[in-house]
C-alpha cells in the first residue's frame, strides 16, 4: 500500500489504477462465469474485435483531451470502407490507391474539422455534426447497400500474421505506442493538455493553437479511416453504416478510460475503456444475455464511471 | 443612448432568419407553385410540429449551456409504450398519455440531476441516457413492437380542426408557453442568466442547479409530447422512430440562432429553423434526391448557416 501512495496521489494515475482494476475484475469474473470466455480462441477474438474501436478511440482521446469532440469518426470509418470497396481491385496498385484515398479522405475531413473549429471559431460539436452528415451521405452515395469487393490479398494481409505476431494486434499496439509517445513524450502532447485545460492561457503562452487543433482533428480523422480500412478487410466487404456505433462507443471508451473535456486523462486509460466495452459485449453474448440489454449496460457504465470520477475528484 | 430595436444584433438575426424563410418560400413558388398551396403548407406544418415541439425543449436546454442527446430515444420509447399499453383501447388513452409525459419529464429529471449533482458533462450524461433508454425500448418490446394507437391519439397526430392540423395547434400552444416562459417570466431571465455565465448567475442569487434540472425536465417533456404526436401519426409502435429527431432538434435550434455557448437565442428563431428544415426535406423528397443527398445537404446547411451567423457577429 505504502509503495504506491505516490502514484495514488496523482489524480490521472489514480484514475488509471482504478480503471485497470475494474478491467481486471471484469476479466476475473468473466473467466469464472464462462469457461468459453477464457479459451484461447475467445481471447484472440476479443483482441481482434477491440482493434477498430481501439484505433478510433485513440484519435478521439486527443480530441476530447483538447476539450473538443469528434462526432464524424463513425462516418469517416464508413466512408473509408466504402471508398476502398469501389476503388480496390486485385492489383497492388489499386489496393494502394484505395488505402491512400481512404487515409487522404480521413486527413482531409480532419483538416476541414480543425480549420472550421480553430479559424471560424465554430463549436466542435456543430462542425463535426455537419461533417458527420456529409461523410455519411457520400458513403451512402458510393455504396448504397452493403457489399462491394475487398481483394482477398489485402484482407488476408491485414488479418494475417507478421512473423509470429497477428497483424491486427501489431496495428493496435503501434497506434497506442504512437499515441502515447505523441501525447506524453513530445511538446505537441503538452499543447493538447494545455488547450484542454485553458485555451486562452495556451494561446497567451505562445502555443500555435490553430496548428495544434488542426493536427488533433487530422489525427482523429486518419485514425477513423485506418479503423474503417481495417474493418473492411476483416469483413471482406463494406457496409455504408458500419461506422455508426463507433462514434458513441469511441466517446464512451475515452470517457470511461478517465479522460475528461478539461484536459485530464490519458491514452492508457482509453485502452482500458476500449477493452471494458469490448469484453462486456463479448461476455454478455457468451452468457446468452439478449443483445437487447447491451445498450442499457453500455449507457449505465458510461454514466456510473463518469459520476465516480467526478465525485472522486471533488472528494 | 438607447439602441433602436433594429440595431440590436439578436433582433437582426431573427429578422434575417425569417427573411431566409420567406425568400425560400418565394423561390419555391417561382419554381413549383403547387408547393406553396395552402393545403400543402398545412401538410408541412403537420409534419413540422413534432420537430418544432422538441426543438423548443432543446432550445431551452441549449440556452442554459447544456445539450440533450436523449430526445430521440425518448420519442421512440414513448411511441412503443403508448402502442403497447393502450393496445388501441380508447379508455386507456388518458392515463397512458399522462404516464408517457411523466416518463419524459422523469428522464429529464435524471439527466438534470446527473449533470448538476454528479457533475457529469451534459454530452456524456445524455449520451449514456440515450443508450439506456434505447436499450429499455429494445428490451421492453423484445425487438418487435406490438399494439396500436387509440383513435383519439390518432386524431391528434393526423386530424384537422377547421382545416388546421391538431398537431400544429399543439405546437402553437407549446410556442406560446415557451415564449411566455423565456420572455415574460423571471424563470426565463434566470435561464438566460445561467447560460450566459453560471458564476455570475449564482452570485446574483439564481439557484443555478434548479434551473438546469428544470430545463432538462422541460426538454424531456417536449420530447414525450412529440413522441405522442408521432405515435398518433404513424399509428403503431416503431423502434428507431425518434432517431432522426436527435440531430434534427439540434439543427433547427442552431439554424434558429441559439448559440451552443448558452444564453443567446430563443424560441422565435427555432420556429423558423424548424420550418426551413422541414421545407428543405420536403423539397429534397419531391426532387427525388435520395437519403445520401439529404444528408449532404443537411451538413452543408448547418455549416453555411453557422458560418453566416459568425460573420454577422
Amino acid at each position: 500500500m505504502r509503495k504506491i501512495t505516490l502514484s495514488i496521489n496523482n489524480p490521472t494515475q489514480r484514475k488509471i489504477i482504478i480503471i485497470y482494476g475494474i478491467l481486471l475484475m471484469i476479466l476475473v469474473v468473466a473467466s469464472v462465469l464462462s469457461p468459453t470466455f477464457r479459451s484461447f480462441e475467445n481471447i484472440s477474438n476479443i483482441l481482434v474485435q477491440a482493434v477498430a474501436l481501439g484505433i478510433v478511440s485513440s484519435g478521439q482521446t486527443f480530441v476530447i483531451l483538447s476539450s473538443g469532440i469528434d462526432l464524424s469518426v463513425g462516418s469517416v470509418m464508413s466512408l473509408a470502407g466504402a471508398l476502398a470497396s469501389v476503388t480496390m481491385q486485385d492489383s497492388s496498385l489499386a489496393i494502394l490507391l484505395g488505402v491512400m484515398l481512404g487515409l487522404g479522405m480521413g486527413a482531409g475531413i480532419g483538416f476541414a474539422n480543425g480549420i472550421s473549429i480553430a479559424k471560424l471559431k465554430i463549436d466542435p460539436f456543430i462542425v463535426t455534426l455537419a461533417t458527420m452528415s456529409i461523410a455519411q451521405g457520400v458513403a451512402l452515395y458510393y455504396r448504397p447497400y452493403p457489399g462491394g469487393y475487398i481483394p482477398r490479398s489485402y484482407a488476408l494481409w491485414l488479418t494475417g500474421n507478421l512473423g509470429p505476431l497477428p497483424v491486427p494486434g501489431v496495428l493496435l499496439a503501434s497506434v497506442c505506442v504512437l499515441g502515447f509517445v505523441l501525447l506524453h513524450k513530445r511538446a505537441f502532447g503538452r499543447y493538447v493538455y494545455a488547450l484542454g485545460n485553458n485555451e486562452e492561457v495556451a494561446r497567451l503562452s505562445g502555443i500555435n493553437v490553430t496548428g495544434v487543433k488542426v493536427f488533433i482533428y487530422m489525427i482523429s480523422g486518419v485514425m477513423a479511416a485506418v479503423a474503417g480500412l481495417f474493418f473492411a478487410a476483416r469483413m471482406r466487404s463494406s457496409d455504408p453504416l458500419v461506422g455508426a456505433p463507433f462514434t458513441l462507443d469511441s466517446i464512451a471508451a475515452v470517457v470511461i478510460g478517465g479522460s475528461s473535456f478539461d484536459g485530464r486523462g490519458s491514452i492508457i486509460g482509453t485502452i482500458a475503456g476500449v477493452f471494458i466495452i469490448t469484453i462486456l459485449s463479448n461476455i454478455l453474448n457468451l452468457l446468452n444475455v439478449s443483445p437487447l440489454y447491451q445498450y442499457i449496460f453500455k449507457g449505465l457504465i458510461l454514466i456510473i464511471a463518469v459520476a465516480v470520477y467526478s465525485v472522486e475528484r471533488r472528494g | 443612448m438607447r439602441k433602436l430595436w433594429i440595431e440590436k444584433w439578436r433582433t437582426r438575426q431573427v429578422i434575417s432568419i425569417y427573411a431566409a424563410l420567406i425568400g425560400f418560400l418565394g423561390v419555391l413558388y417561382l419554381i413549383h407553385p403547387p408547393f406553396v398551396q395552402p393545403s400543402h403548407l398545412m401538410t408541412i406544418l403537420r409534419q413540422a410540429s413534432p420537430l418544432g415541439i422538441v426543438g423548443i425543449g432543446q432550445t431551452i436546454v441549449l440556452l442554459t449551456g447544456g445539450i440533450d442527446l436523449s430526445v430521440g430515444a425518448t420519442i421512440t420509447l414513448v411511441d412503443v409504450l403508448v402502442a403497447d399499453l393502450t393496445a388501441g383501447i380508447e379508455e386507456r388513452t388518458l392515463s397512458v398519455v399522462l404516464l408517457c409525459l411523466g416518463i419524459g419529464a422523469g428522464i429529464g429529471l435524471v439527466n438534470g440531476i446527473g449533470i448538476v449533482k454528479g457533475r457529469i458533462h451534459p454530452v456524456v450524461m445524455t449520451l449514456g441516457m440515450m443508450s439506456v433508454i434505447t436499450g429499455i425500448g429494445y428490451v421492453y418490446t423484445g425487438g418487435t413492437p406490438r399494439g396500436s394507437i387509440p383513435p383519439s391519439l390518432r386524431f391528434v397526430g393526423m386530424g384537422r380542426i377547421g382545416g388546421i392540423p391538431v398537431a400544429f395547434l399543439i405546437w402553437v400552444l407549446v410556442i406560446a408557453a415557451g415564449t411566455l416562459l423565456l420572455r415574460k417570466s423571471t424563470l426565463g431571465r434566470k435561464i438566460y442568466a445561467v447560460g450566459g455565465n453560471k458564476k455570475t448567475a449564482h452570485l446574483s442569487g439564481v439557484s443555478v442547479d434548479t434551473i438546469i434540472v428544470l430545463a432538462y425536465i422541460l426538454c424531456g417533456f417536449t420530447a414525450a409530447l412529440a413522441g405522442l404526436i408521432l405515435a398518433g401519426y404513424i399509428g403503431t409502435g416503431s423502434l428507431g422512430l425518434g432517431d432522426p429527431y436527435l440531430f434534427d432538434s439540434l439543427i433547427v435550434t442552431l439554424i434558429g440562432g441559439t448559440s451552443f455557448a448558452g444564453g443567446i437565442g430563443g424560441v422565435e428563431g427555432t420556429i423558423a429553423g424548424t420550418l426551413i428544415v422541414r421545407l428543405l426535406y420536403s423539397v429534397l423528397t419531391m426532387a427525388n434526391i435520395g437519403h445520401p443527398g439529404k444528408l449532404i445537404t443537411q451538413g452543408l446547411v448547418i455549416m453555411g448557416m453557422v458560418v453566416l451567423y459568425m460573420r454577422r457577429r
